[in-house]
């Protein structure tokens, strides 16, 4: 009976925590994109290396698709070294401004749980 | 397009089966998908390789997921763009009966979508059967009757809408066909099925 709650509880909290890194990925690859021209696995590497945050492979590529359908992100496939041409995405200026905006939702969100947080952080030590 | 592959591989199956999922969609834009899956497979095989793995393709095509899943999260971004531009009825209620077989979410968009519709089809229906049946079709009130339409039987009821029955009922057509496309486009822009995955390391 304990293990059975404890299993479901733990079930609760990792779909809390993927519905909540799932409502980021769009802020997530548009900040990746700043400033870069990246292709798909240099997306996810630099994801990795800068941050510690691991997208799936297979979900990466219908968000960059959903991007660009909102004219976010565009693209274009260059030749590469390697053999096999690669699809490089930058982000456009209305990316810019969308980043910039969810930049602000972000951050006035973040500092207002933080402040709830901080009296339970409080009363739980 | 090299895919950097040997015969035996299973990667072209693999986009075979990832393009197969695809249908539906503009020919030019399952080759360009499937063009960037071929990439990013050959890059990732390439990286697997030089880490030495001892299956690269078999650990490349795991990372990705299964193709038909893949599949239909690309069809699913390429539709819900297409219906959320679309004011056709047809191709919304279309669409949202893809997104209905993806969730609850998805279902409830679809049922707001045909409740909405069928409606404002229910109102248009009246409006045009009233004046081939005006003994028969109105806005009907009795003692145990409350109808806008054709009820069964009319017996010790009365018709109260008159001459206003038709216009009232063609607006009432007209409000519910508006509402439901523009509630359904919000939906469609809104309801993201995406089945995670980022995960802390």
């Amino acid at each position: 009976m304990y293990i059975a709650m404890k299993t479901t509880l733990l079930v609760r909290d990792e779909r809390w925590e993927a519905q909540l890194r799932k409502g980021c990925l769009d802020l997530v690859i548009l900040a990746v994109l700043w400033n870069r021209r990246l292709y798909g696995l240099e997306i996810l590497r630099f994801l990795q290396d800068t941050s510690g945050l691991e997208l799936a492979e297979g979900t990466l590529y219908p968000i960059l698709l959903r991007l660009k359908q909102d004219a976010l992100v565009e693209s274009t496939w260059v030749e590469a070294e390697a053999g096999h041409p690669r699809k490089y995405y930058w982000l456009t200026p209305e990316g810019r401004e969308r980043a910039v905006a969810m930049i602000q939702t972000w951050d006035g969100f973040t500092s207002s749980i933080s402040r709830l947080l901080v009296r339970v952080k409080e009363n739980s030590q | 397009m090299s895919v950097n592959s040997t015969p035996s591989d299973p990667i072209p199956e693999y986009l075979s089966r990832v393009f197969a999922g695809l249908k539906g969609i503009e020919e030019s834009q399952r080759q360009e998908i499937v063009a960037e899956i071929r990439s990013h497979l050959a890059d990732r095989v390439q990286e697997l390789i030089g880490q030495g793995s001892p299956h690269p393709v078999e650990s490349a095509l795991a990372a990705m997921g299964d193709a038909g899943e893949l599949a239909a999260q690309f069809a699913q971004e390429v539709h819900r763009q297409e219906s959320s531009r679309s004011y056709a009825p047809w191709v919304l209620l279309c669409a949202a009966a893809r997104i209905a077989v993806t969730g609850v979410s998805g279902t409830m968009v679809f049922l707001v979508g045909l409740v909405g519709y069928a409606t404002g089809f229910g109102f248009a229906l009246v409006a045009l059967l009233k004046p081939i049946m005006p003994a028969r079709v109105g806005f009907w009130v009795g003692p145990h009757l409350f109808v806008w339409g054709m009820p069964g039987t009319t017996m010790h009821a009365h018709e109260l809408a008159g001459q206003y029955f038709v216009p009232v009922s063609l607006v009432c057509a007209f409000v519910f066909a508006s509402a439901t496309t523009l509630v359904l486009q919000r939906l469609m822009r809104s309801t993201k099925r995406m089945r995670y995955i980022l995960r802390k390391r």
